[in-house]
């Protein structure tokens, strides 16, 4: 008895999940591209103005007043977009984007018979 | 989008600031104050109002996950709890392999702490802990700290050949190394200053757009108020947001110290 409702129970979870399911992963996907346009310009960011502190911190301490925080900067600003380019190869990134162009929509056929 | 934001707020609070108005301080909410005073020897170790609301999110995520009732057809309290350890366990399961169960663990009680102290911070008159650098800067050093511990430990010498990646020519070795380097060790900062910016900013943007409607009054108000529930509503959104990807981060560093050549 308690096993037939359970059965049932899962039957009617699997078809609202069905019915959701694309609502959702929509929604999911509008916050992991938030998340990864915050991640990209901290990085950006970030890397240009720590390689500016510790420049800026080397020269006042070996007293070689703006050379080393030059030096240092084209230094961040690379390692700031290596790490954007390696976001952007990373696998958060290829499932926003569906990887390789073309392979992504995966959602219509199910969802048409439905509605 | 973030920064951008904290520069215009501060830029706003500036100039109203100097007209005077002190009840529309978008910097007063961010202040510590002591609550109950505690000094021994030379040190101050007075309960904050930042502690106390690090201790009340805390309490929540244990209250949460050890009370939560285990039936098989769940309470919303225990769907809530589930659905928690399913999305960190499957984060960390899909970055580190089937290996980095053992870090589960620490990875959940990070990505719990910051969620509840951001979703704390929301609530009216509350603390938002994670709006203060010094906060998300010691989470972000202790994930540093450790994995590049581990990687050691795992590796070895073995570990520095993070820096040298794979099938790059020698003449390029001076630029590409330093380069790599220094993408490593920004990583507790990105790591801590996405965190803090995004919380801070935030509560900036909904204090000045309170200031706003106070000052609009009854005739326009309304108008920034409805701005303020649209932005609100985007807050939910970073405040959970936030949480993952400090968490996703964490998982994404230590599998480098786990697997330095892959």
């Amino acid at each position: 008895m308690a096993h037939e409702k359970l059965k049932e129970l899962s039957r009617r979870l699997e078809q609202s999940r069905q019915a959701r399911s694309a609502d959702e992963s929509s929604r999911r996907e509008e916050g992991s591209a938030l998340g990864l346009a915050t991640r990209a310009i901290t990085e950006l960011v970030v890397g240009i103005a720590v390689a500016m502190g510790v420049g800026w911190l080397l020269d006042r301490w070996l007293g070689t007043k703006p050379w080393l925080m030059l030096i240092l900067l084209p230094f961040g600003f690379a390692a700031g977009v290596v790490n954007v380019m390696r976001l952007s190869q990373s696998k958060q990134a290829d499932a926003l984007m569906g990887g390789k162009a073309g392979s992504e929509p995966a959602r219509p056929v199910l969802d048409d018979d439905e509605d | 989008m973030a920064t951008t934001t904290t520069e215009h707020s501060t830029g706003g609070e500036a100039a109203q600031s100097g007209e005077g108005h002190s009840a529309i301080d978008p910097i007063h909410q961010f202040e510590i104050e002591p609550i109950i005073p505690i000094h021994i020897g030379g040190l101050d170790l007075s309960l904050t109002n930042s502690g106390l609301w690090a201790l009340i999110a805390v309490a929540l995520v244990s209250l949460l996950m050890l009370t939560a009732p285990t039936r098989l057809i769940p309470t919303r309290l225990q769907s809530v709890a589930e659905s928690l350890y399913d999305l960190v366990f499957g984060m960390t399961e899909e970055v580190l392999g089937p290996q980095g169960r053992s870090y589960f663990p620490f990875v959940f009680t990070l990505f719990a702490f910051i969620l509840a102290a951001n979703l704390l911070g929301l609530i009216p008159g509350a603390f938002t802990v994670t709006s203060h650098i010094i906060v998300t800067l010691a989470l972000a050093l202790v994930v540093f700290i450790g994995a590049t511990a581990i990687g050691f430990i795992k590796h070895g010498a073995g570990y520095f050949r993070l820096f040298v990646p794979a099938g790059v020519p020698q003449v390029l070795l001076p630029f590409v190394v330093p380069i790599e380097i220094i993408s490593y060790f920004i990583r507790p900062f990105s790591l801590s200053i996405r965190l803090f910016a995004n919380m801070m900013a935030g509560h900036m943007m909904l204090k000045v757009i309170a200031g706003f409607v106070i000052m609009l009054g009854v005739l326009a108000g309304w108008l920034p108020l409805m701005a303020l529930v649209a932005i609100y509503a985007l807050e939910l959104l970073v405040a959970v947001l936030q949480a993952y990807v400090f968490a996703l981060l964490t998982c994404l560093y230590l599998n480098d110290a786990l697997h330095v050549d892959h």
